[in-house]
């Protein structure tokens, strides 16, 4: 077996502390069994993190991973990063778009794999063959954006890329993301904190070689019928006419949109819309991510009032509901303003303000008063105190330096009676759609093995963008078996690294998901010419996720941790308004039986949630094997 | 005279680069921007995408600034073409070119340019918004090519790398 194309051939290796740089051959194994991305992040923290590690200390990796398809298919700017995360303290990983990914293949790189701490603020700059290490103390303390100015401008280059941490992560805050290209970031899991952990502030990259592809005519065949394939799609039109934002309607006339941490949904938006964004704000309708026709990102500017003047990225949906109504704010600059805030300080702009969500309701039930929050005035929808809270998260200042350690942390401070109004599954904070609202679907915030999470399985839309209904009408064996397919190929688009929203959540169908994932393959067999079968890749798809199975098991996840918080089981959800106005959601019903079904289609033991011997026989896992032995008494 | 050449519309280009690897892959086995002839230049702080492309100028700077005389007009399509042997890499053409459309190609340190791939240019056929167009406009009116060329460069000025 020879890789032809599609992969640069090489692992970068960097120990921060001995400052030893070096590089090795992909394996063809490693390709084989894990394809990329998300999979070469999973099997290597598997097999490389010692289950008693601190997630910030020198000798837990950081890794960078690109997959097959990354900058050459199209939407396929995608670059996976994982670690044991500081926020969870299990399996981390976080997929970001920008052109890093495609810049780090560009260098000669697959895969990035950082170790160890250096003494003093350092970044790493990356240019093809020469790799150093240099001095960062001018950069510690700059915001993302100034930092990653500074940076080009020093390089002199700017068609170089830049992956960075701002002040959130020099602090070790547990919600810091990684921000790339001034804006991208892989947000989740708190990785930011890790690579503060370092001592590393920045990574800059830029790459001279281009990319083999082995077969092109084959390659331009499936490359072009994707792009056909989108401009067939209905949903296409909504991305470039509205972008994510157009979620925000539909998902409130579903019940679906969170409210005040998730008490209830369907609230008068106000000017909360995407529609109303575009008309008022967006000064570029439509800019394209790498290779992606569909180009859901915007533009955006503030012509009057407080926040007047700011040019920014417009926030998509799940920032845009986090930093609104998940926290009953209305005002909409409010909102733009404490988005761009996040990004600068380095912030996940969607798990920051989930905390302070939180804090909210507590202060709504009076667990806590103005006292705990340093005086601050916590009522529903004042975001100016949001915005003074997320500068305290970032600083770890007073009331800040509690909730800088998640969700977790700040109910540790608050109290057991706080703990069942803390929104979370395994420490991360469920995202702004109401599992109750899909209630198949929102089995993935459960199953999710980086916690409640909405990125590991997607669903079909239907045309107006909307979750096709009539799965959760299904049995629950019936319905399960379709989440497990879907769950299957977003598994497959994580290790090729492509977008999950334009491969997958922008589907109005399953015969569309599936003539993807065979356009996908093409693409893959003819860039790399390694001839792999849909079978091969499906393998490659449960190796994933039996990988990180054993990664929590080893970290002591079991059953248990798979439930969402007793609100979603036992409250029904409100919708107080909107188109269906009146109407009650059940709480999520058949929750066990559903959760049997999947352990049951993925090879886990039903009492443990650990994976069995069988299955990990079945695709020659032996180290997993061998490892879970050693817990599996326990 | 030339019948068509490639003509930018800003406003179109959502800067998704499908342009610089479609002419990647049509000159070349790899997916390389630094390969490619055309180039999409992004600055997200203000908002825009340009490509820099030869427009095939009537008058073109980088003929005249040629120490070597290495570069000219191709008789068929009018696509300047330059001539590799010749080439010293002096870089002087690149300097010149107000629309970014030629430069020195990373690995061979020789002049590339578009050279409009035999009449149908790989990139117009792959834009997926009709952000480019191989057209004839300037032969049929002279203004309206003129107003397109104007509104590239003024793009082109904004966001022009500095190397």
């Amino acid at each position: 077996m020879i890789i032809k194309g599609g992969y640069a051939g090489k692992i970068l290796k960097v120990n921060l502390s001995t400052k030893k740089i070096e590089s090795e051959n992909l394996s063809k194994e490693w390709v084989k069994n894990y394809i990329g991305g998300r999979g070469f992040v999973t099997n290597y923290l598997f097999e490389n993190i010692p289950p008693d590690i601190d997630p910030l200390s020198p000798f837990a990796p950081l890794i960078f991973a690109t997959g097959p398809l990354t900058g050459i298919a199209p939407s396929a700017g995608r670059l996976t990063v994982g670690a044991r995360s500081p926020l969870t303290k299990i399996h981390g990983d976080s997929n970001v778009g920008g052109e890093l990914g495609v810049e780090m293949k560009k260098a000669g790189y697959d895969v990035l794999i950082i170790t160890g701490k250096a003494e003093n603020p350092v970044y790493l700059q990356v240019v093809d063959d020469k790799i150093e290490i240099k001095e960062a103390n001018w950069l510690w303390g700059k915001n993302t954006i100034e930092t990653t100015e500074m940076l080009l401008e020093k390089f002199g280059d700017r068609e170089a890329h830049v992956a960075c941490i701002g002040p959130a992560g020099e602090h070790l805050v547990y919600v810091a993301g990684i921000c790339v290209d001034a804006g991208r970031y892989a947000a989740e899991c708190g990785l930011g904190a890790v690579m503060g952990s370092k001592n590393l502030k920045a990574i800059l990259i830029k790459g001279t070689n281009g990319i083999k592809i082995e077969n092109i005519k084959e390659f331009k065949k499936y490359f072009g019928k994707t792009l056909a394939l989108y401009e067939s799609e209905p949903t296409t039109n909504l991305a470039r006419n509205i972008g994510s934002n157009f979620l925000l309607k539909t998902h409130n006339n579903a019940g679906a949109l969170v409210w005040r941490n998730l008490q209830y949904s369907g609230e008068e938006l106000g000017e909360v819309t995407g529609e109303n964004i575009n008309e008022k704000y967006v000064t570029k309708n439509r800019s394209g991510c790498y290779l992606c026709s569909l180009g859901c990102a915007r533009h955006m500017k503030i012509n009057k009032g407080v926040y007047k003047g700011t040019v920014y990225n417009v926030p998509e949906y799940y920032t845009v509901d986090s930093m609104g109504p998940r926290l009953g704010v209305k005002d909409l600059e409010n909102i733009f303003y404490n988005s761009e805030l996040c990004d600068q300080l380095g912030l996940d702009s969607t798990s920051a303000p989930s905390i302070i969500g939180f804090v909210m309701e507590c202060y709504q039930r009076k667990i806590i008063t103005k006292e705990d929050v340093d005086g601050l005035d916590l009522s529903w929808g004042n975001g100016k105190a949001v915005t003074i809270l997320l500068k305290k998260i970032a600083y770890r200042e007073g009331v800040g330096n509690i909730l800088a350690d998640g969700i977790i942390g700040a109910i540790k401070k608050f109290g057991p009676e706080s703990e069942k109004y803390a929104m979370h599954i395994k420490g991360l904070d469920i995202p702004p759609k109401d599992p109750r609202a899909g209630q198949t679907y929102g089995m993935r915030y459960a199953i999710s093995t980086r916690g409640a999470d909405h990125e590991r399985c997607s669903g079909v839309s239907s045309k107006a963008g909307q979750v096709v209904a009539n799965i959760d009408d299904l049995s629950p064996e019936d319905s399960m078996k379709i989440f497990v397919r879907l769950e299957k190929y977003v598994t497959e688009i994580n290790l090729m690294n492509v977008c999950t929203w334009a491969w997958s959540s922008y589907s109005t169908s399953m015969d569309i998901i599936k003539k993807k994932e065979q356009y996908m393959l093409g693409i893959f067999n003819s860039a790399t010419g390694l001839n792999l079968s849909q079978e091969d890749i499906d393998k490659a798809t449960e190796r994933t996720i039996l990988s990180e199975r054993a990664e929590n098991a080893r970290f002591g996840m079991r059953r248990k941790d798979d439930y969402p918080p007793k609100r979603i089981l036992e409250d029904p959800l409100m919708i107080v308004g909107g188109k269906n106005k009146g109407k009650t959601i059940p709480p999520c019903y058949n929750f066990d039986e559903r959760l049997d079904y999947y352990y049951k289609y993925r090879g886990l033991d039903p009492k443990t949630a650990i994976p069995l011997e069988s299955k990990l026989k079945e695709l020659s896992m032996y180290k997993a094997i061998d490892e879970l032995k050693k817990i599996r008494k326990g | 005279m030339k019948s068509k050449s490639i003509f930018f519309f800003p406003d179109k280009c959502i800067g998704c680069k499908i342009c610089e690897v479609s002419c990647a892959l049509e000159h070349g086995f790899e997916i390389n921007p630094l390969a490619s002839r055309i180039r999409v230049i992004r600055d997200d702080k203000k908002g825009l995408d340009v490509v820099g492309i030869c427009v095939q100028c009537e008058e073109a700077p980088c003929i005249d600034i040629c120490p070597v005389q290495a570069i000219s007009i191709d008789e068929k399509f009018g696509a300047i073409i330059v001539n590799k042997e010749l080439c010293i890499g002096c870089d002087q053409c690149e300097k010149v070119c107000p629309y970014y459309g030629i430069y020195l190609d990373i690995k061979s340190k020789k002049a590339i340019c578009c050279d409009l791939c035999n009449g149908d240019p790989a990139c117009v056929k792959s834009c997926p918004v009709n952000a480019l167009e191989y057209s004839n406009i300037s032969n049929i009116n002279k203004e309206v090519g003129e107003n397109i060329r104007k509104e590239h460069k003024k793009n082109l000025d904004e966001v022009r790398i500095k190397k």
